[in-house]
């Protein structure tokens, strides 16, 4: 482990120090007592002084001193109560008395193209501040909003350092459509990236789940929008702060129970290998070499692979920031740096950012303010991923190690060839073959606003983001030798670097998009209105180059594409463009704040479709009902707020590849995408082939996705709120590539067919009280989520063993049902017959047809594709100035398919579970574990290894995702640094799981698509953090 | 600021929002080429017809993600691994002689191949009449197109008998989507009729990259040999003998699968041809860097001795030294323990986990130093001159028996050039003869993708395929259906996808 403290924090430090002026006008102490309003006194209430750093912090008696001027505006704040000012008017003494939040009612929320009063809500929105979520430490802040916002479930692919493979998905599944299923993502107004910015530079979150409140982004908004919000300054003095977080990360889970020892993994496999009739064997001799005790460990050792592969590093984040303002000018900026290695040797990540926020009120009636962030990252990872790495990592056996005994840091291939030629070896890659990606990305956006008249506003915004995209995957030449090799042996092999040469890669990607719009704000009496209309305009263009020489290098220090040899030297470059062109509007009336109507609508036209299919509406309307606005609530006392809610609305889905309805001949083949329908006639010169490699629809048109929403919000007696919501979203028209018979020899058309229906229901509820000095908040989060394929034409089976079929979910579990071990040969004769030839000690599966024979169909339905529910809990508590955050997450009813190393033995070698040593033997009728074999060899491999129930796991799990235990330190000692305030942290995530999942994580991409066991471990980080402001 | 500004810098924004052109929302891909565009100029037709010969490499690439193309290009020596001549641990239950509709690689790389390239040459048939040419250019390139439509249906007719059989591009019309499997015989005579038009219209010279009458000829001689037509077989490849186009090539046996041989060499009829580094085969690596396929022991032990005489029987036969004193042509075509490969590296078999003991070496370069993406560009012969003359041997003595013709053509070939095998004995009876011929056939075309298909031809797999012992031990098996290959399962739920009864499964298979 590496620990590399930053020296440049101390001399920050001291900069700062030197340069935060101390010089203060006249002030004198001023004392006070802070209450709540039943009378009961509140401590570790935040008093701070408007336009000034000083702070002070209320003591366990609720008493505080603080130095103001006599005219000073004294701001007092405390967790879950409504913030207060008092200006102070030459006073000494201040007794404050302050209110319980309820439950947030004034907040405002980020909507689609403007905000909107949280109690004026109808559509199902829920919102997370950036404070909120930087509870927890995330490089990417995508992380950060697992199980924070109801409706929105986030898994996580895997903790490979910045390539977490988040998968975001709004109410479930909605689509199986090529167009995607994830959520458009806005920021500051335009369409852009949330996982770029840095966590610290977010101001709020907001997710708009059903059709009333995402209408308004019309064709893209069918499986939910995020809407990102980044923080513009605050008006006063500058303000300088830094926050430091160093995290020991280590895998969340490991195998612990692999067989490393070496002889008794030999005489296991020579078992596996006499039951899956394979000739290669180890000899009694080679086997004796390990099992002397008095043996040169050396040369013969127990190796673990594991621990040479998996390691426990160390994270750093860090984030200076910078906010202030004046004359109606205010700015934000921040600059993150994130240094992330990762816990599997070689790969890491790095992430530079910059954020600028600027607004400017220039006059009563024009405000213009933009902002701007820039991200560098560098990423290294094995050319083919994480997974191939860990799984090349578990063929290793534990007779050899990485490198050669010998001490000439030469990598092994193998120990015993003739027995057993294992995977590559990942060290020599993780150490010389890693792909170097480095991403410079710019998200961009300005705005003007012109008050026209008033009530009328007039907002004209434009940005672009640019992507650039640099990577090098250069390949170079590493020989692997035998474990025993003499300094003479030729190698045995060069080491598997995916191909040989070098690839570099340049991906560009401009994007820009404007609007302008027009809004109307008129109360006439007891009645508002509010109209919104605009037009917007979106253009992107991809652009991509590859220069590739394909043979060795002649030496592998110089990297770029010039020091390799030129004959071998192709290129390649593309591009691709999409444009849209919308226009929306929205209305919202209310009568008395009491009954709340909303409508919107948008008109989208999309270069994916041709001219005749081009445009789409997608409305929406929405309704609200405020009871307790209501007379004959009046004497319900403990009713704070309960507010019904109703919407219904049509969204769209048109995000498939770019050209789906023009016919056109094209070089590049379909047979495998790196070919051309190139062909050398002459063997000399190469000549260009164009055909047609796939079909097309010209009648294509987006898809349809229909969403009914009802909920509620309740307060009780300002401690306890409460939200529900019901819905029933149905997706028509699917875009989808059918499969279609070989014998037509192209690639489908993308059609509009099937239709997919989500129903489910969402649940928060927050409560906080205080009970003497403690005051503390908990809360949780329910949602469940039912899919269901309800038009899809004939069944579709994958290979992935799923099925598509109508009235299931879709990509159902598909699979033979594992019913036993057959315990003697009796056994095998009476039942049913099997394909591969079944023994004594093989698998048995169920009949399901009863034709008194097992084959594929036979093959059934097996539930939990998809989690039945996923659930949050949240727990807060703050005393004196110690405060204390616990976040559990949790998915219950999902089942994993774990397949190959790890989990099935010896696959390409791979050691086998300690479970095997309790295998099936005509001695030991085990019911649970087979006879040991060799996966892949044999009729016992066909057997075992056939896809059954035997392999899907239950991956329900609840986690301690999140610990956080903070001080912060009293004004009086802080002051002495030129701090106005200091707090540090411990934090741990990802600390205890409770799952039944065997040896990983069982938190990964859901079951449709990866049908293996290693998965890149998610991380367990023990943090430590500081935050300082100046 | 100034009111003015404001509004000059907002009314500036509104227009640049508002005055996109008319074509703001029509994109068109930016490197294909629309297809109303296309099919006017020779340029076009060449470039189509490039696209259709392009198929003949669409092979085993370890660099694709897809790893597909067994059987295909440079990986056909695949087809090898289900007979008595090669091994693929690769393949599963495949290699023991269990086929089955879910198998998958070769299996269903085998169906799906032909039929893109089919589909290739019907567009290209439909369109061709809309680009100027004289007439004879004109019939070349139908020609052309025509022969290699007959090339894959004889391919796919081979293994899965009746075919989807179609002279239209498949796809726009809900008809395409529910065709039946026609007939063997129809498919035979459509192919005959491509392959004769194909004779008729090529130039007659030798071959030089695009395809020519003799490789027409060539084929059309082997789909009458498949259906047992001798008289035909026989005529047709005496047509190609006296023609006179063709000759064996004097370089050396094993010249003929390396590059330096390969360009205007005179018996190669039809092959597949690469250029590195844009359409390279991975050759090299893929039969020296691991040992995916492996020739067995009972190839190697059918190879004589110098003398003419099986290694049973001939005293030139050193067990301890086998290599010793045999057709030149096993040194050629296998790499032996103790030779040279990888450009100088001594092959020991089980350093590789070759556990069959044999790598290939026809058609690789033992002095190119191999790594994973090494890239080949030797030719892959699919035709040529001796096997015409086998093939006429093998019709001719059916038809008539051993006559002088059927004695010169096998001599000729185990006579050729760098081989030297002496002649047959003379006064062989017709069945002797035929076991010769089968024999010269199997040493000959060794490893080149042929035996699976005599195999078939002769009804010899039934007998063969259970008697070969595998690497592991275990005996392959044969299920008798096997003679002609299930669909794919896949095939199968989509005929019900899309409700077309017509299209059953190769009987056997549910």
């Amino acid at each position: 482990m590496k620990l590399n403290l930053p020296k440049g924090i101390l001399f920050l430090l001291l900069l700062v120090h030197v340069l935060t002026p101390r010089a203060q006008a006249q002030t004198t102490p001023v004392k006070g007592t802070v209450r709540n309003e039943k009378g009961e006194i509140v401590p570790g209430a935040t008093i701070t002084i408007k336009g000034r750093p000083t702070n002070a912090v209320t003591d366990q008696d609720g008493n505080f001193t603080i130095q103001a001027p006599p005219g000073a505006i004294l701001s007092i704040s405390a967790v879950g109560y409504a913030p207060f000012e008092q200006k102070l008017n030459g006073r000494t003494t201040l007794d404050v008395v302050l209110q319980l939040k309820a439950a947030e009612l004034s907040d405002v929320v980020v909507v689609g193209y403007g905000t909107q009063k949280k109690a004026d809500l109808t559509g199902a929105v829920v919102a997370v501040t950036g404070s909120e979520m930087n509870k927890r430490i995330a490089t990417d802040p995508t992380q950060l909003l697992q199980g924070k916002l109801p409706g929105l479930s986030l898994t996580q692919g895997s903790g490979e350092a910045g390539n977490e493979g988040l998968t975001l998905r709004v109410r479930g599944l909605g689509t199986n459509s090529s167009a995607g299923s994830s959520p458009l993502i806005i920021v500051d107004g335009l369409p852009g990236s949330l996982s770029a910015l840095d966590p610290q530079n977010i101001e709020s979150v907001t997710l708009l789940k059903d059709a009333a409140s995402a209408a308004i982004y019309g064709t893209r908004a069918a499986n939910g929008v995020i809407l990102v919000t980044t923080k513009t300054g605050s008006s006063g003095r500058l303000q300088l702060s830094y926050d430091y977080n160093i995290g020991i990360t280590r895998p969340s889970a490991l195998p612990d129970n692999l067989i490393y020892n070496s002889a008794q993994y030999m005489t296991l496999w020579d078992t596996a290998a006499a039951h899956s009739g394979y000739p290669n064997k180890f000899t009694q001799a080679q086997i004796d070499l390990y099992s002397n005790p008095g043996r040169d460990k050396h040369l013969y050792p127990d190796y673990n692979w594991l621990n040479a592969l998996m390691r426990t590093v160390v994270v750093q984040n860090h984030h200076l920031g910078i906010t202030g303002g004046r004359n109606g000018t205010t700015y934000n900026i921040g600059l993150g740096y994130v240094d992330q290695p990762d816990i599997m040797l070689g790969f890491s990540y790095k992430k530079y950012n910059l954020q600028i926020n600027l607004t400017s009120k220039i006059n009563d009636f024009v405000t213009f303010g933009g902002s701007l962030t820039m991200n560098y990252s560098k990423r290294l990872y094995a050319s083919r991923g994480s997974q191939d790495m860990f799984l090349s990592d578990l063929s290793q056996s534990p007779m050899y190690g990485p490198k050669l005994p010998d001490g000439s840091g030469r990598y092994v291939n193998s120990v015993f060839p003739s027995v057993q030629t294992p995977n590559k070896n990942p060290i020599a890659i993780a150490e010389n073959a890693l792909v170097n990606n480095n991403e410079y990305y710019i998200q961009s956006s300005l705005y003007l606003n012109v008050r026209l008249l008033k009530g009328l506003d007039w907002r004209t915004s434009g940005g672009f983001n640019f992507d650039y995209n640099k990577i090098y995957d250069f390949k170079p030449v590493i020989n692997q030798y035998n474990w025993f090799a003499g300094p003479n042996d030729a190698p045995e092999r060069t080491l598997d670097v995916n191909g040989q040469g070098e690839i570099v890669t340049d991906t560009t990607t401009i994007y820009p998009v404007g609007y302008t719009q027009l809004t109307y704000n008129k109360t006439i009496g007891d009645h508002s209105l509010k109209v919104l209309g605009g037009a917007q305009v979106e253009y992107n263009k991809g652009q991509i180059l590859v220069g590739t020489r394909n043979t060795p290098f002649a030496s592998n220090l110089a990297q770029e594409l010039n020091a390799g040899p030129a004959g071998s030297q192709v290129a390649n470059s593309t591009s691709s463009e999409w444009s849209l062109r919308s226009f929306y509007g929205r209305l919202n009336y209310d009568y008395e704040e009491k009954y709340l109507l909303e409508a919107n609508a948008r008109y989208d036209a999309s270069s994916r479709f041709p001219p005749g299919n081009r445009w789409g509406l997608f409305p929406s309307v929405s309704a609200g009902w405020v009871l307790t606005k209501e007379k004959f609530l009046d004497d319900v006392s403990w009713l704070t707020n309960l507010k019904l809610r109703g919407s219904w609305g049509r969204l769209g889905n048109q995000n498939i590849s770019n050209y789906p309805y023009q016919y056109t001949y094209t070089s590049t083949n379909s047979y495998n995408g790196n070919t051309q329908y190139a062909y050398s006639f002459s063997g000399n010169t190469l000549n260009t082939g164009l055909a047609q490699n796939g079909l097309k629809n010209p009648g294509i048109k987006w898809e349809t996705t229909r969403v009914i929403d009802i909920g509620a919000d309740i307060t009780l007696l300002n401690k306890l709120s409460l939200s529900v919501d019901w819905y029933n979203k149905l997706t028509y028209d699917i875009l989808y590539q059918p499969n279609i018979p070989g014998y037509i020899g192209l690639t489908p058309a993308t059609v509009n067919n099937g239709k997919m229906r989500n129903t489910g229901v969402e649940a928060s509820v927050q409560y906080s009280d205080n009970i003497g000095q403690v005051r503390y908040s908990v809360g949780g989060n329910i949602q469940a989520n039912k899919n269901t394929l309800v038009k899809f034409g004939a069944p579709q089976i994958t290979s992935n063993n799923t099925i598509n079929i109508e009235g299931q979910p879709f990509g159902s579990f598909y699979m033979l049902q594992w019913v036993g071990i057959y315990q003697s040969a009796e056994d095998v004769q009476k039942s049913p017959n099997q394909m591969s030839n079944p023994q004594p000690g093989y698998m048995k599966f169920k009949d399901v047809d009863g034709n008194d024979s097992v084959n594929a169909n036979d093959r059934v339905i097996v539930p939990g594709v998809f989690p039945k529910f996923e659930y949050s809990f949240n727990a807060s508590a703050s005393w004196k100035n110690f405060d204390l955050v616990v976040f559990l997450y949790g998915s219950y009813g999902q089942k994993q398919y774990a397949s190959g190393w790890g989990i099935q033995p010896f696959n390409q070698g791979s050691p086998p579970t300690k479970d095997w040593l309790n295998a099936w033997t005509p001695q030991n009728h085990s019911t649970t574990m087979p006879l040991i074999y060799i996966t892949g060899q044999g009729n016992a491999s066909s057997n075992i290894s056939t896809a059954s129930t035997y392999y899907l796991k239950d991956a329900s799990f609840l986690r301690i995702k999140n610990v956080q235990f903070g001080y912060t330190f009293p004004t009086a000692i802080v002051k002495h640094l030129a701090m106005s305030s200091l707090r540090i942290y411990f934090a741990g995530d990802n600390l205890l799981t409770f799952t039944k999942f065997p040896g990983l994580d069982p938190e990964r991409a859901l079951g449709n698509g990866n049908v293996r066991f290693v998965v890149h471990p998610q991380n367990q980080v023990f943090s430590f953090g500081v935050k300082a402001v100046f | 600021m100034q009111q003015h500004t404001i509004k000059y810098i907002a009314y500036s924004l509104l227009v640049l929002l508002c005055s996109c052109s008319k074509d703001f929302l029509n994109k068109n891909p930016t490197d294909q080429i629309p297809d109303r565009s296309f099919w006017k100029t020779q340029a076009d037709a060449d470039a189509g017809l490039t696209a259709i010969y392009s198929y003949l490499i669409q092979g085993y690439n370890y660099t694709s993600s897809t790893n597909t193309g067994q059987g295909w290009g440079s990986g056909t020596p695949y087809w090898e691994t289900l007979t008595d001549n090669a091994y693929s641990g690769a393949f599963g239950t495949i290699a023991t002689g269990a086929i089955e509709a879910t198998t998958g690689t070769i299996q269903s790389d085998a169906y799906n191949t032909p039929y893109k390239a089919i589909q290739a040459c019907n567009t290209f048939l439909a369109n061709i009449a809309n680009v100027p040419l004289d007439a004879a250019t004109m019939n070349r390139y139908i020609g052309e197109v025509r022969f290699i439509r007959g090339y894959y249906y004889f391919l796919l007719t081979q293994l899965y008998g009746d075919v989807v059989l179609s002279f239209r591009p498949l796809g726009k019309d809900s008809a395409s989507y529910r065709l039946p499997r026609t007939p063997k015989a129809v498919v035979i005579d459509s192919i005959l009729s491509d392959l004769n038009f194909a004779a008729a219209n090529l130039p007659n010279t030798a071959y030089v990259g695009h395809v020519v009458r003799g490789t027409a000829l060539g084929y059309i001689a082997k789909v009458y040999l498949t259906m047992r037509d001798w008289q035909d077989a026989a005529a047709t490849a005496n047509t190609i003998k006296t023609e006179n186009k063709f000759s064996l090539y004097t370089g050396g046996y094993r010249g003929l699968f390396l590059k330096p041989g390969q360009n205007g060499n005179p018996e190669i009829m039809f092959s597949g041809r690469y250029q590195v580094p844009n359409a390279y085969s991975p050759a090299d690596y893929l039969y020296t860097y691991s040992s995916s396929f492996q020739p067995v022991s009972y190839l190697v032990n059918d190879y004589e001795c110098t003398d003419g005489l099986p290694i049973t029987s001939s005293p030139l036969y050193d067990p301890n030294n086998p290599y010793q004193h045999r057709d030149p042509r096993l040194l050629a075509t296998v790499l032996v323990p103790g030779v040279l490969y990888k450009g100088g590296i001594p092959f020991v078999p089980a350093a590789l986990g070759a556990s069959a003991g044999f790598l290939n070496k026809k058609g690789v370069d033992s002095t190119r130093a191999t790594v994973i993406g090494t890239q080949s560009d030797q030719d892959w012969v699919y035709l040529r001159y001796a096997e015409v003359l086998l093939m006429y041997a093998e019709a001719q003595n059916e038809l008539a028996g051993p006559d002088s013709s059927v004695y010169n053509a096998v001599n000729a070939v185990r006579g050729r050039p760098g081989v030297n095998m002496p002649p047959l004995p003379a006064g062989l009876s017709q069945d002797s003869m035929r076991t010769r011929i089968r024999h010269e056939r199997r040493i000959e075309l060794a490893l080149e993708g042929q035996r699976y298909f005599d195999l078939k031809r002769w009804k010899l797999d039934r007998v063969i395929i259970p008697t070969i012992k595998d690497p592991s031990g275990a005996f392959r098996t044969f299920p008798l259906w096997d003679t002609l290959w299930p669909v794919p399962q896949s095939e199968i739920d989509l005929s019900k996808t899309y409700n077309n009864t017509a299209f059953k499964q190769t009987p056997g298979y549910n």
